[in-house]
Order: C-alpha cells, then sequence, then structure tokens
C-alpha cells in the first residue's frame, strides 16, 4: 500500500472518530423506542415532534436571542477596539491587549463564576438570566471579534488609504468609503464566531442562569442527570444545524476564507 | 491561541498614525466593559480566594487556610492529579490523532479539500454539551458500544465504561481535536513541499523524513496543538460532569460543587485561582513557543 | 553506455497531458539539458526521473536498473531544486552532511567529506551558518554541495540559476559547468534559458508541450534545428515560405545589400536600427509583406543604413537552413 494511501485510511478512521458519535446521535433521535440503540431500529419522529414543544423550543430561542445580542454587542465594541490597537503605539497598549485577549486565555468558568461572585455580593441578584449572561457572553466573545477585525485590518494594503488621501478624500470619507467595504468580511465573520461562540457556550452560562432563563446548552446539560431521552438526540441535533446553516449562509454571501485559523476558542 | 498576539500585539506602523496619543474616543467605551466585567471579577475572586467564609458569607479574615485545606484533603488532590493527568492524556491523544488529519489536509490535492476542511471544523459548531451527549450514547450501560460487543459476542456482560476517568479523556480528546489540527495545520501550511522531496531524495525514507525534517519543522505546531488541547481540557466542566461521576472529580466539577452546593466560596475562589494559574502558565509556555514560530 | 535512459516516458494528469513518448539516452559523464518554455514538461520529466511521482506508462533505467517503480530514496540521485530547499533547522554543514547520515557512514568521515564538499564549491568556512543566514549565492552552493557529496549516479539540477541575479547566474553558470566536467557526474539540468543551455551542456534535449522535439549538441541545435519551433526557441529566426518549403534564416548570417546577392534575396525597407552596444539590429519590412531582421557586429563605423533606407536583405545560399518536413 503506498504511503499516501495508508495516510488516507488512518484520515478516514479519525473522520469516523471525529464524526461518529454525531452521526449516532442523530441517527439515535430518530429512534422508535426510547432506547439508545444503534442501528436504530424503527423510525419515528416523535422526538423530534417533542424538541419543537416549547419546553426545547423557549431555551433554544432563549439561546438565538442571547447569541445574536452577544455578535451584535462584541462587534460593535470590537471595532473600535481592533482599529485603535492595530493602528496607534500608546502607553498601555501592551496592557489593552492583555485585558482584550484576557478571556481568551482565562477559563471561561472563571470568568463566568467571578461574574456570579459580583452580582451576589453587589446584592444584584435580580440580573441573572439574560442580563448577566449577555454581560458574560460579550466578555467571551469580545476576543473573537477584535481579532478577527484585527486581522482584516492588518491585511489591507497599507497603499489604498495614501491613494484615497491622495484622490482628495479626507480621513472620515478614507474610513468610510475604503476601510470599512474592506473590512466588511472581516466584521462579519467577527460577529459569526462571537455568535457561535456564545451559542455554544457552556461553562461560563452554568453559573449565570436562572430558572426560566436558560441558554439551551444549561438545558441540556441538566436534563442529562436524568439519563438518555431520545428527544434530547433530536434538540441536540438542532443546535447543530443552526450554527451551520448559518455559517454556510455566511460562507455563500460573505466568505470566510483565512479567518478560520483567528478562531481558535474554548470547549 | 496567545501565538495571535502576534496580529494584534504588533501595531502597523502607519506612516501618518503613529502618534503616541491615547485613542480615547476609540478605547473607552471597550475598555471600561472589560475592567468592570472582567478584571474586577477576577481580582474580586482572588481576594476571596485569601479571605475566610463562614455560614456562606464571606468574612474579612485574611487567610490561607483555603489553599492549604486544598493542598491537604486528598480528595481534592486527587482531583488535581486526575485533571493533570486527563489533560495530558487529551493532549497527547490529539496530538497523534490530529497530525496526520493536519498533514493530510494540507497536503492533499482533491478538489474536495474545503469540504474536508470543513468536515474537520464543523464539530467546533456543536456545543461541548452535545459532542459529549454522543459519547453518553455511545458509553453508557445500554449503550452503542456495549451493543456492538453484546452482538460480536466479545463480552457475556455490559461495561460500565461510564463513568470513568477513561471516559472522560475519550470525550475530551474527541471534542477537542479540532483545536489541535487547526493549530498543527497551521505550522504545516508554511513548510516548503519542497524539503520532503529534497530528504528524499537524499535517502531518506519516509520514517526517516518524517523523523528528521517533518518533526522538527512542525515542532512549534505540535507543541501548540498539545497545549491548547491540554489547557481546554483542564478547565473542561461539561464532558466531566457527563461523563464522569462523584468520585471523578476534575477542577472545574470541583469548582461547580463548592460554588453552587456548597457555597463556600473562599475554598471555590482558591480553587479558581489554581485553575488560572496553570492556564496562565500554559498560555505563557504557548506564546514563547510562538516567538519561535518564525524559524522557517 | 548510457547512465540514464529513459523509454517511452509518459505521465498524464487526468486528461492533461505533462510528458508523452518521452525517449532519452544520457552518456556516462555527460551534461544533458532539458530546455524549453514553461509547461514543456521538463520540469515534470526531471521529477519522473528523480521519483517525485510515479510515470503512466515507460520506463527510468539508472545504470541499467529499472527504477520507475522506485522512491526517490533508493535511486541514488542528487537533486538540487529551484528554491534550494535546504532544511531551515540544520546548518549549512548539517544540510550537505544530511545525505552520507542516511546512508549511515561513520561520522569522521562524513565531517570529511563535508569539509570537501563545502571546499569544492568554495564555502569553506561557512559550515556553521544557518540557511537564513546566507546570501541567494552561497545558500545554492550549499544546495549543490549537499548534491554532490554523496557521489550519486545522476545529478538532477531544476533551473537552480533562475533565482539569482544576472550577473551571479553567468557566473555560476561556468562555475557549475566546470565542476561538473571535473567529476564526471552524469547530469540532467532543467532550464527555460538558452544562453545557460548552450554555454553548459555536451547535449540539449528542446522539449515542447510535453514531447522532445530534438536532441543535440548546442552547436547542432543551433545550426542545424530539426523543427521551426526549436529554431525560434533558440536564438531568434527569420523564415520563409519557398514553394511549399519552410526556409530559416540566422539574423547574424543575413546582410544589407545595396543590390542582390547570390543566394536568398528581398527587397525591403529599414523601419528600425536598434543599437545594443556590441551589435546593431536592423528590423525590416520586406516586398511584399513580411518582416526581417538583420544583426552586424557594432564595428566602431556609423551604421550604414538609416530609418527608411531601401536595401536588399541577402544571405548566401550556405547560410539558408531548410527545416525539415515533419
Amino acid at each position: 500500500m503506498s504511503p499516501w494511501s495508508a495516510l488516507r485510511t488512518v484520515v478516514i478512521f479519525v473522520y469516523v472518530f471525529m464524526l461518529g458519535p454525531i452521526l449516532i446521535t442523530a441517527a439515535v433521535s430518530f429512534n422508535a423506542s426510547n432506547r439508545s440503540q444503534f442501528p436504530p431500529r424503527g423510525f419515528s419522529l416523535q422526538w423530534w415532534q417533542r424538541a419543537f414543544s416549547a419546553e426545547w423550543l423557549d431555551p433554544l430561542v432563549f439561546s438565538f436571542k442571547l447569541g445574536v445580542s452577544t455578535a451584535l454587542i462584541s462587534t460593535a465594541l470590537a471595532l473600535p477596539l481592533a482599529f485603535a490597537l492595530t493602528r496607534y503605539r500608546f502607553p498601555g497598549r501592551a496592557a489593552l491587549v492583555a485585558l482584550t485577549l484576557g478571556p481568551l486565555m482565562l477559563p471561561a468558568l472563571v470568568t463566568g463564576v467571578g461574574l456570579l461572585q459580583v452580582l451576589q455580593y453587589a446584592g444584584l441578584r435580580e440580573y441573572l438570566g439574560f442580563s448577566a449572561l449577555l454581560i458574560g457572553h460579550v466578555i467571551i466573545c469580545l476576543p473573537f471579534a477584535v481579532r478577527t477585525i484585527a486581522i482584516s485590518l492588518q491585511t489591507l494594503p497599507p497603499n489604498l488609504e495614501l491613494a484615497a488621501a491622495s484622490l482628495g478624500a479626507s480621513r472620515g470619507r478614507t474610513l468610510w468609503h475604503v476601510v470599512l467595504p474592506l473590512i466588511k468580511t472581516g466584521i462579519v465573520a467577527g460577529a459569526l464566531f462571537a455568535f457561535v461562540h456564545s451559542f455554544t457556550d457552556v461553562n461560563l452560562s452554568l453559573f449565570l442562569v436562572r430558572p426560566g432563563e436558560q441558554p439551551i446548552t444549561v438545558k441540556i446539560l441538566g436534563f442529562l442527570e436524568y439519563g438518555f431521552a431520545p428527544t434530547l438526540a433530536a434538540v441536540s441535533v438542532i443546535t447543530l444545524l443552526l450554527p451551520l446553516g448559518l455559517v454556510a449562509i455566511v460562507e455563500r454571501v460573505s466568505g470566510l476564507g483565512d479567518f478560520i485559523y483567528g478562531a481558535r476558542g474554548r470547549g | 491561541m496567545a501565538r495571535d498576539h502576534g496580529v494584534i500585539g504588533s501595531a502597523a506602523p502607519e506612516a501618518a498614525r503613529q502618534s503616541a496619543r491615547v485613542p480615547w474616543l476609540l478605547i473607552a467605551a471597550p475598555t471600561v466593559v472589560l475592567l468592570l466585567f472582567f478584571a474586577l471579577p477576577n481580582a474580586l475572586l482572588l481576594s476571596a480566594s485569601f479571605v475566610k467564609s463562614e455560614a456562606q458569607q464571606l468574612t474579612n479574615e485574611v487567610t490561607l487556610d483555603n489553599y492549604a485545606f486544598l493542598f491537604s484533603w486528598s480528595l481534592y488532590i486527587r482531583a488535581f492529579i486526575r485533571t493533570f493527568i486527563v489533560g495530558l492524556s487529551v493532549g497527547l491523544l490529539d496530538v497523534v490523532l490530529g497530525y496526520p488529519l493536519a498533514y493530510f489536509l494540507v497536503r492533499t490535492r482533491s478538489r474536495w479539500k474545503g469540504l474536508l476542511i470543513a468536515l474537520a471544523l464543523a464539530p467546533l459548531l456543536a456545543s461541548v454539551v452535545v459532542r459529549t451527549y454522543g459519547w453518553y450514547i455511545i458509553l453508557n450501560r445500554f449503550g452503542v458500544a456495549n451493543d456492538l460487543l453484546l452482538g460480536l459476542g466479545l463480552i457475556e456482560e455490559r461495561i460500565p465504561f461510564m463513568p470513568s476517568t477513561g471516559a472522560i479523556i475519550i470525550g475530551l480528546a474527541h471534542a477537542l481535536l479540532p483545536y489541535s489540527v487547526l493549530t498543527i495545520m497551521g505550522s504545516l501550511q508554511g513548510l516548503n513541499t519542497n524539503l520532503e522531496l529534497a530528504a528524499m531524495s537524499l535517502g531518506a525514507s519516509r520514517t526517516r523524513t518524517f523523523l528528521n525534517v517533518l518533526l522538527p519543522l512542525s515542532f512549534p505546531g505540535i507543541a501548540g496543538g498539545f497545549i491548547l488541547a491540554f489547557s481546554i481540557a483542564i478547565s473542561a466542566y461539561a464532558t466531566p460532569a457527563i461523563l464522569g461521576g462523584p468520585a471523578t472529580q476534575m477542577m472545574a466539577t470541583a469548582i461547580y460543587g463548592f460554588m453552587t452546593q456548597l457555597l463556600d466560596w473562599s475554598i471555590g475562589a482558591a480553587l479558581a485561582v489554581i485553575l488560572v494559574v496553570c492556564a496562565m502558565t500554559l498560555a505563557y509556555a504557548a506564546a514563547r513557543l510562538g516567538a519561535r514560530e518564525g524559524a522557517l | 553506455m548510457a547512465e540514464l535512459r529513459l523509454a517511452g516516458l509518459e505521465k498524464r494528469y487526468g486528461s492533461t497531458v505533462a510528458v508523452v513518448g518521452v525517449d532519452l539516452e544520457v552518456r556516462e559523464g555527460e551534461f544533458m539539458t532539458l530546455l524549453g518554455p514553461s509547461g514543456c514538461g521538463k520540469t515534470t520529466t526531471l521529477g519522473l526521473i528523480a521519483g517525485f511521482f510515479a510515470p503512466t506508462h515507460g520506463e527510468i533505467y539508472v545504470d541499467g536498473r529499472a527504477v520507475a517503480g522506485l522512491p526517490p530514496f533508493r535511486r541514488d540521485i542528487g537533486v538540487v531544486f529551484q528554491d534550494y530547499a535546504l532544511f531551515p533547522h540544520l546548518t549549512a554543514a548539517q544540510n550537505v552532511a544530511f545525505g552520507l547520515r542516511m546512508r549511515n557512514l561513520p561520522a569522521p568521515d562524513i565531517a570529511a567529506r563535508v569539509r570537501e564538499a563545502l571546499e569544492l564549491v568554495q564555502l569553506s568556512g561557512l559550515g556553521e551558518r544557518r540557511p537564513l543566514e546566507l546570501s541567494g549565492g552561497q545558500r545554492q552552493r550549499v544546495a549543490l554541495a549537499r548534491a554532490l557529496v554523496i557521489r550519486p549516479t545522476v545529478l538532477l539540477l531544476d533551473e537552480p540559476l533562475s533565482n539569482l541575479d544576472l550577473k551571479l547566474r553567468e557566473e555560476m553558470r561556468v562555475e557549475i559547468a566546470a565542476l561538473q566536467r571535473r567529476l564526471r557526474i552524469t547530469t540532467v539540468f532543467v532550464t527555460h534559458d538558452q544562453g545557460e543551455a548552450l554555454v553548459m551542456s555536451d547535449r540539449i534535449a528542446v522539449m515542447n508541450a510535453g514531447r522532445i522535439e530534438q536532441v543535440g549538441a548546442p552547436a547542432q541545435i543551433y545550426e542545424r534545428p530539426a523543427t521551426r519551433f526549436v529554431a525560434e526557441f533558440i536564438g531568434r529566426m527569420n523564415f520563409y515560405s519557398h514553394g511549399g518549403r519552410l526556409i530559416a534564416i540566422r539574423p547574424e548570417r543575413a546582410k544589407l545589400t545595396e543590390a542582390p546577392a547570390d543566394g536568398f534575396a528581398r527587397r525591403g525597407t529599414v523601419k528600425q536600427v536598434l543599437y545594443l552596444g556590441a551589435t546593431l539590429e536592423y528590423h525590416l519590412e520586406l516586398e511584399g509583406g513580411g518582416r526581417a531582421i538583420v544583426e552586424a557586429p557594432n564595428d566602431g563605423a556609423a551604421p550604414r543604413y538609416g530609418a527608411g533606407a531601401a536595401v536588399w536583405f541577402s544571405a548566401a545560399r550556405e547560410n539558408c537552413y531548410e527545416i525539415p518536413a515533419r
């Protein structure tokens, strides 16, 4: 067997390892019985029906709203920050970079715990739920947005702005007509990564929930204590398809290209 | 990931914009948000860890007892050790599994290359909870793995694969594999393909080419991938919670226990601080490796 | 005895043909150049000889052994790449030693031969530097030393001079050719630069669209091109159809005269005179259409004909060459 074929075989096994559990989850969600049999025996959509009931749809919608809000706020904060960090050299810049990337390096768990503690001791427990979650999510998603926008700013050909200036454009107009359109992809990518990171987060959300206001991930986690339930499988598939669909749409519409390398995050 | 300091970390010196003035307008809002909701809580956590907790309330008594307690109660020492072992195993597994995949994805000339890369990274779009749930389905006593083994006649009684440390390792290795693949891909991308051909033309078999050329040159990626997987693994909560149990505590589950069940904030905070120190050390190590990445 | 023989070599990628019907013999100690424009298949052919990929059809014989199925590390070849492909994590000396290490030679032998090789390419003393710390020309010499030190049966060079600036290129041409003549290693050299090919080679194989159009000594290729392509690719050529035959006349073999000379003659007008230092180039438009170029040595006298002058373009019969019909 040629070396490349041997490599291909190994790679196939790795793909099976990587995608197997997800595919099995999907298959099991169509099981007629409520056992986690694989291959599934019998076909049923009952679990999927239950997945769309209010019990599951509510947290799903909650996560979606939370994710969109996080994406918008993170991007809004990230844009000026990225500009400042990539184009200005000022005292304290290194500290600001460390502060910005901090949430990436610290476990999200710790950030969540810290926020819970602050709310607890400031007597602001009523903000647990959406508000606290939004704050926490923005904190951990901000670095993604900043990094992605910074990458697109860095890869702008430097002479474009000089060319615009030589043609009579003021700083403001150059920004609006030249820079912004060119970094549009980076902004969209940053927003997308922020959304996905928020939508899939569980470590931080765990500490900031309140009954009735929990993201889908925390709800699934809670339910798992009761063991296997095929409805969970269906819900899990939905929570994968949603971001997948979003990424596919964005890739189609504006392209994600090299930003993938900037998207490393947490588990 | 700390390596990405390079993007933000080095300002592109632009002729017109080299002012040393602080761009207050630009950084005001984000900085306030970060200080208030990130720096402050963490600072409070740090201080809480040095304070005694009584009747679920923080007191003003400064003490090192929290740390002393953690370092003496065997239960938590075991949790530390387990966390370390899990991190190590996950890091190793992910590098061993991730390298062939990364190499394949970088070198393949198939027209499905984009799709294959997407497929390798797609699992990241599912929450850790979802991916771990898949392993729950497979590894539980009445799950797929047992069904398969029974069906093949390889076992006679169902094996309780979970809860166990092994199950946690498999679950985390699976969840974090895309990260190591990405990191290793990053360092393989820049490698000149002719280097392998040159080695072979000089008489190196494929194994020797790998050991003498590929390995040393892609080492930053391997080490980076290992450290990334390791550091995420040690702070993981969901997977140990699902695939593990009370007998297989890890640092993250212990913190959760202290904060929400035992409500001993001081000890919980101390645990969190220890976790943070480990994470920062790893981030520093990764950054140092990144500094050598320009060797090509 | 042919040291290297290619028999019916063919390489296809899907429906694209990179190399087809290639038969070539390279004699022991010979310097053979594969010359052609980009995409002509010369680099692919080199890659096939090296074993970097397998041929779709055909066989390769190195020193009588059929090697087409063998991987590169079992072919006893030495390769110099266009971008040198020096191992960045090793010093120059370690780079040169690599092939010897792979052959498991004892350390003292390796050290001695590395020293020898570095001396051969005039890099003694630079062994401890890393590729990053060397200039382009120095890296090229390390690449050369690395391939030579293992004393391969066949030396393969893939456009090794194209990344050097002009002066260095001309210097290295001569040096490499001299080195090869000294060591008498069977060599296959790939280039698109006809100047290099003419200066360095014992024989040249001109390639086009995956095929070999002509193989011969430099003078033969230049004086007696077998096809129109070869005639045009090496040097410049004036072409004329004459009674169904294709006549080719080199610009330096043609003259401008007042009256038609014996042999080939056409009336024309001088359109441009180009001053190139050592030569003058007259660009003519001929009566009845067609263009011509005449190259004349610059003997110091003022050019006899200026733009607009009416002249006769002539060439003696022995300077008219008929391109054989296919």
